[in-house]
């Protein structure tokens, strides 16, 4: 299974674990599970079907552009972050 | 100079600086930047501005401003659409449109000094600039707010009443805060019980403007078509049509933007402030040309600085010379509405230092101050002030060797970031190696001269570069010229940079290429230059052209010789087949007969960019009766991947220390108890000058970028990050006395120093 780094705002959520284990073969289904687990984390995550405008998601190093069709790895590692445009939060 | 690390004598054409495309229209002065804009039937523009940092506007009276003669239009916030509050995203920034419209042009409240309340388009510039006294405006002024700690104050103004904060995921209505957000890992209490040494101290720095030559412009036509034609200074074309049919409720494919040269923009040109406005007085002209140009002051009150803010580090350490944990605070001004730099700096602050217990809570929070903008390494320079200062007071507490410690628990490949996001690949480790060899680190100081002090600072920083999206398109012309269109506005010589690649893949030698940055109608979608990506990721973009390119021209030839396409070789710009052999210019004059030209285009959407660091040495001299200081020797360090254009790095490299080192010694937003600032001039805002600096050695380290097959890295960014520390810390070392508040000018030097 993929882990995930549970963001801070998110803990909560997550029995204030910082680091879950989640499966998924995209990122899309990765976070529906997320909230299948620890209800109340997608939609800190999703808008209208999206990632938030202001949450990017890294997948191992790299921040996704590919969104929610982002492929995930068993040994993949997932990160939401605050996400960085133009300089700005 | 360059410091390879692996071996690159396998280009022929990376690694050379060439005389650049764009070199002889800007030394002549052909180059046309968006202030030459002339279009027949052109009027002028100019805006009224707030003489209040914060208020609430009453009312606004128009009437004599319009019935002036010569005066064709006049517009205030009610001429834009009504949009809907919340964070869109543009493609390749997020936005908050209602609060982006509310920036360029007030509507119920004043937010900063020089807020634009109200637009005038008139027959000359002067009939304008008459026109805009005539507009009278009611306020009820408001309590200003000049700082973070008075923004977060009990019973503070609020300067922007519809905010719900966000703090750490809760809604919190009636706060400047916009955001707070943490990133945490391992036990950091505990890990401070164990340290050996904790020092914990607290930076403040002011507002700094990027201080680019040319001012903000823009030049409008809304057309009886209904579509825009635009000019604009900016760093990115696309992202000027995006947000302009954002806050006018235009479709994107209707507006234009047209490329013109830049003359700076070092981040403060990613936003729009005018082009909305010019379009809305052309319109309201009868669809006559308008043009704005902003004065010097209106880009120091108005614009995008970098934000102000404070910093909270505390760092623990034990007398091994390792690190045991770091907490830290970054408040960032993100000025008169939300959004500084504080996500990109929270990312940055620890990203030199291998830790396994850190705490990062960032703060973003409202000022009555010109809204934030990037600024080179947008949070960066900000915190690494702050870890490098107290990463020097450990090392002077614990006796240990300044450089020694910075190696021995640098970050490398496999390091986490303070966001908990794994390195790739990087050249940390190898910057401050290069140190421990320098010239410069292995030559004392030397001797002051009588009455004054000299110091050497050391400090390293970071920038995570940006990746995203870029096009490019390729011509290959029957002379065996190729005609080169990419999307990136050109700032540091980046059509030459950009060439080299498609140059290097093609065979063909890069003088023989016309690069051009088309309009928007003209090629795909290319994100802003910025965030160290032109190179990265436009380059990749004309590399993967030219693979197709090189993929048709087989094609083609596979018709006239007969043979598989996948049977024909191709090296050093020569296709090859059994015993025939044709270089690519050559063939170019034959194509007619098997398609007629060859064109090639290619897209890329990039995630991130490979990461980049930078370790600086500072020698300054002080005169300890004046507190005058001067930088005598200065040496930059940076991983720059592979040197597509040395020359290119070395500048990027040295502009960005002079930029710092401005930062760090004299610039500042000097606001006065009214709240606004009072040094709007280049004449007060003392940035340095070729005068004041020394020749800046670089020394260019390449460890290449796993992500670009040339091993392009970002290089015009991270550069900015470690010279405040470096600067500050020579003066500690020349004078005794730490310094924890940015500008270190000469009054505070020479106050600390006699106290």
């Amino acid at each position: 299974m993929a882990i995930v780094f549970v963001p801070y705002a998110l803990r909560k959520y997550c029995e204030d674990k910082n680091i879950v284990e989640i499966s998924g073969k995209t990122l899309g289904e990765l976070i529906d599970n997320l909230e299948s687990r620890y209800p109340g984390t997608k939609a800190h995550l999703l808008e209208e079907g999206s990632l938030k405008p202001g949450v990017a998601a890294v997948v191992n190093h790299t921040t996704t552009r590919k969104g929610l069709l982002e492929k995930i790895d068993d040994d993949s590692e997932i990160h939401f972050i605050n996400a960085v445009s133009g300089g700005s939060v | 100079m360059v410091a390879t690390h692996e071996n690159k004598n396998k280009y022929k054409v990376i690694g050379k600086s060439p005389i650049r495309h764009d070199g002889v229209d800007k030394v002549t002065g052909r180059a046309t930047y968006g202030a030459d804009i002339k279009v027949p039937g052109l009027i002028w523009g100019d805006v009224l501005r707030s003489p209040h940092p914060h208020a609430r506007i009453l009312s606004i009276d128009t009437s004599k401003a319009e019935s002036m003669d010569g005066v064709f239009a006049v517009v205030t916030n009610k001429d834009f659409p009504n949009v809907e509050e919340k964070e869109v995203s543009t493609g390749e920034d997020v936005v908050n449109l209602k609060r982006d419209q509310a920036n360029i042009m007030a509507y119920d409240k004043v937010h900063y000094k020089g807020h634009v309340i109200a637009g005038v388009a008139a027959i000359d510039r002067n009939t304008a600039q008459e026109a805009i006294k005539k507009i009278e405006v009611k306020y009820e002024v408001l309590k200003h707010i000049s700082d973070v700690d008075s923004a977060m104050a009990k019973n503070a103004p609020i300067i922007l009443e519809s905010l719900i904060g966000d703090h750490l995921g809760e809604n919190v209505p009636n706060t400047n805060v916009a955001k707070i957000f943490r990133h945490e890992f391992g036990d950091v209490e505990q890990a401070f019980k164990d340290s050996d040494c904790v020092i914990e101290r607290t930076f403040t720095m002011s507002m700094i403007h990027q201080g680019y030559i040319e001012p903000h412009n823009a030049t409008a036509v809304w057309g009886q078509d209904g579509k825009i034609n635009l000019w604009a200074s900016t760093q990115g074309s696309f992202g000027v049509r995006a947000q302009t049919s954002g806050m006018l409720g235009i479709p994107e494919s209707k507006i234009k933007v047209n490329y013109v040269e830049i003359g700076g923009g070092f981040g403060g040109k990613t936003k729009v402030y005018l082009e909305p406005i010019a379009a809305l007085l052309s319109k309201k002209s009868g669809g006559r040309p308008v043009k704005l140009v902003m004065d010097r002051s209106s880009v120091f009150e108005a614009t995008g600085p970098a934000p102000g803010g404070k910093v909270r580090m505390k760092i623990g350490a034990n007398k091994d010379g390792k690190i045991t944990a770091a907490e830290t605070d970054i408040m960032f001004e993100s000025g008169g509405y939300p959004g500084s730099a504080v996500a990109a700096g929270s990312i940055c602050v620890f990203a030199c230092y291998n830790l396994t217990n850190s705490k990062i809570t960032g703060y973003d929070i409202l000022v009555n101050k010109p809204k934030s903008a990037a600024y080179r390494a947008p949070g960066s320079p900000q915190v690494s002030f702050a870890i490098e200062s107290v990463i020097d007071e450990i090392c002077e507490e614990l006796s240990l060797d300044k450089l020694q410690f910075r190696i021995d628990n640098a970050s490398k490949e496999g390091t986490r970031r303070g966001d908990g996001v794994k390195f790739i690949r990087i050249g940390l480790e190898e910057c401050l190696e290069a140190v421990k060899s320098s010239d410069h680190w292995n030559s004392p100081l030397g001797e002051a001269p009588k009455g004054k002090a000299r110091g050497r600072g050391l400090a390293t920083g970071y920038w995570m570069n940006g990746g995203g999206k870029s096009t490019c398109d390729l011509m290959l012309n029957d002379d065996g010229k190729v005609t080169l269109n990419e999307g990136s506005a050109d700032i540091g010589g980046t059509r030459t940079s950009i060439s080299m690649q498609a140059a290097e893949v093609l065979g063909i030698p890069v003088e023989d290429f016309h690069p051009s940055v088309p309009d928007t109608d003209s090629i795909g979608f290319t994100g802003v230059t910025g965030g160290s990506r032109t190179t990265y990721a436009t380059g990749l973009a004309a590399y993967n052209a030219a693979q197709k390119l090189v993929e048709e021209l087989k094609n083609r030839l596979s018709t006239i010789w007969e043979a598989d396409s996948d049977q024909i070789n191709f090296s050093n710009g020569t296709f090859s087949f059994e015993n025939e052999s044709i270089h690519i210019q050559d063939l170019a004059g034959k194509l007619d007969p098997t398609g007629g030209p060859a064109t090639s285009t290619a897209s890329v959407n990039l995630d991130s960019a490979g990461n980049a660091f930078g370790a600086h040495i500072c020698d300054l001299e002080v005169d300890l009766e004046t507190g005058k200081t001067d930088v005598i020797r200065y040496t930059a360090v940076q991983d720059v991947g592979t040197a597509v254009y040395p020359q290119y790095c070395e500048g990027q490299i040295q502009g960005g220390v002079v930029q710092g080192l401005g930062w760090a010694l004299n610039e500042e937003y000097f606001i006065t108890e009214d709240g606004v600032m009072a040094n709007k001039s280049y004449l007060d805002y003392r940035m340095p000058t070729s005068l004041d600096m020394p020749m800046i050695d670089a020394i260019m380290v390449e460890v290449p970028n796993p992500l670009h097959p040339f091993g392009v890295r970002g290089v015009g960014e991270v550069t900015l990050a470690p010279p405040l520390a470096a600067a500050a810390l020579a003066i500690k070392e020349a004078t005794g006395k730490r310094h924890f508040d940015l500008p270190v000018k000469p009054g505070r030097i020479i106050d600390l120093y006699k106290s």
